[in-house]
């Protein structure tokens, strides 16, 4: 029997059984577990979360492959890991990991001012972060096959996210009003083809399942962007930077999928403990969502 | 007659739109009161270990289980036929993740197939990060096969299935589940 592997709608396929759900940024095994028991959908294995990042400074890699083979050992549900953007050699080494997605991430420093990875080169599913509409459809027609909005990561606030993800939602609306020459036009200005932006006229939405990530830091934020009609939350330095990660993560879960609830998310919403400490966006010395383009 | 849709997360909307196509009454259910405005219930692919988690949260689990019980009938894809397998409403055995990571995910054309019940000879299978079914219990009746073992099997009022129809545009066993199962 002919067999197909790594086609786009597998790639894309991977990504629409996520929908729904939590990812959570992990950075060892232990917590991984953690993660999965409170019910995760995936977890993003990486050495240091985005807040801890933030605060070291310095140069943001890959992780070490025997940190991901430590996390793999222990996880059943699919694993992503991030590469820094243009940095198509770590997406081969965490292809050959076998990996389940790799995250082409603004949250680690960038190694091409030019170029993304070429994603259809690869075998294995991407997701990118994205800050408009424009910006999503380059990645995808690079190949990704799932986008995040960016937010703004280790932060533990979610305005920014809620900013993109307007953004986007306001940008696809737009498109609805315009004729075949205007549309034209914006394939131009969002310097992407236009059929892409034909399709997206045509959805109502991206051609791709998307999460929002950056940011979100407690129940209620991953509960408002899914009721702003996000198709799930990637919740980075908010889960293992606040005092209780285990019933954090469960609350998170839970809020997810009780988003229209406003009862449930208090009663999830109750006793958590701290949540990680936020920051300003205007005070911050770097702004990670400004990295790729 | 409406169909339900488990909607925990996963492929929620894909299986509404085959049901949509097919002009089926359909639902999205999360609650009791969801469950009991239903005839029969699809759980659609996902993560078997966040949907498991949160039916026995919200005690879904019981209610499952005394509704097939009861004779509601209910199909599982992918993550559903390993919810229903661990509910101990199938007697099947299943491997999780037996083909590997995503890298091994495949699309293919199933051709072991019973013509006799399904009503063709081939049917389009997408599996992702698929379960494999190790062992069939009595009663169970296998209605494809691949490369030796089952992927789309039958107990009485339940249908379960180790790939994705409803990533698909083949309408076949939906069909089966609607004309065989639901409404004999």
């Amino acid at each position: 029997m002919e067999e197909q592997k790594n086609t786009y709608k597998l790639k894309t396929g991977l990504a629409q059984m996520l929908k729904g759900g939590v990812i959570m940024d992990v950075v060892n095994a232990e917590q991984a577990q953690i993660a999965e028991e409170a019910g995760a959908v995936a977890v993003m294995a990486l050495e240091r979360v985005p807040a801890d990042i933030r605060r070291d400074g310095g140069v943001a890699r890959m992780s070490d492959p025997k940190l991901i083979k430590e996390i793999q050992k222990v996880s059943t549900i699919p694993i992503m890991a991030k590469v820094r953007i243009g940095h198509f050699v770590e997406a081969q080494i965490l292809e050959t990991l076998k990996i389940d997605y790799i995250d082409e991430s603004e949250v680690l420093t960038p190694a091409d001012e030019q170029f993304h990875v070429d994603k259809t080169k690869f075998d294995i599913p991407f997701v990118c972060g994205a800050t408009n509409l424009g910006e999503a459809l380059r990645r995808i027609n690079e190949g990704a096959a799932m986008i995040r909005t960016k937010g703004e990561a280790g932060t533990g606030n979610v305005v920014e996210a809620v900013r993109h993800w307007r953004l986007i939602q306001k940008e696809i609306k737009s498109l609805q009003t315009m004729n075949d020459n205007e549309i034209d036009k914006q394939a131009q200005k969002m310097r992407t083809p236009v059929e892409l932006l034909k399709q997206v006229k045509k959805l109502g939405k991206l051609p791709v399942v998307t999460f929002v990530a950056g940011g979100l830091a407690t129940p209620a934020d991953a509960a408002m962007m899914m009721q702003m009609g996000a198709d799930g939350v990637f919740v980075g330095s908010g889960i293992f930077k606040s005092s209780d990660p285990a019933k954090y993560a469960r609350a998170i879960v839970k809020a997810v999928m009780n988003y229209n609830k406003p009862e449930i998310l208090a009663e999830v919403s109750e006793g958590l403990g701290e949540a990680m400490p936020g920051q300003e966006i205007d005070k911050l010395d770097v702004k990670l969502a400004k990295r790729g383009w | 007659m409406t169909i339900g849709v488990l909607a925990i997360q996963g492929s929620v909307i894909e299986h509404l739109r085959m049901l949509d196509l097919l002009s089926v009454e359909k639902k999205e259910v999360r609650t009791k009161k969801d469950f009991d405005e239903c005839n029969a219930l699809i759980i659609p692919g996902g993560e078997s270990t966040t949907m498991l988690s949160l039916l026995a949260e919200y005690k879904l689990d019981k209610l499952i289980i005394e509704k097939v019980k009861s004779g509601m009938p209910i199909y599982g894809t992918c993550a559903g036929m390993i919810v229903l397998a661990n509910l101990g409403l199938i007697g099947i055995e299943i491997k999780r993740n037996a083909y590997g990571s995503q890298l091994d995910s495949f699309e293919t054309v199933l051709t072991n197939i019973k013509k006799d019940q399904l009503g063709v000879d081939q049917l389009k299978a997408v599996f992702i990060r698929a379960p494999q079914v190790t062992v069939v219990g009595t009663g169970v009746d296998t209605l494809a096969q691949y490369n030796g073992h089952p992927v789309l099997l039958k107990q009485k009022n339940i249908l379960v299935s180790s790939f994705h129809p409803e990533l698909t545009d083949e309408m076949y066993i939906y069909k089966f589940f609607l004309d065989k199962i639901v409404s004999p």
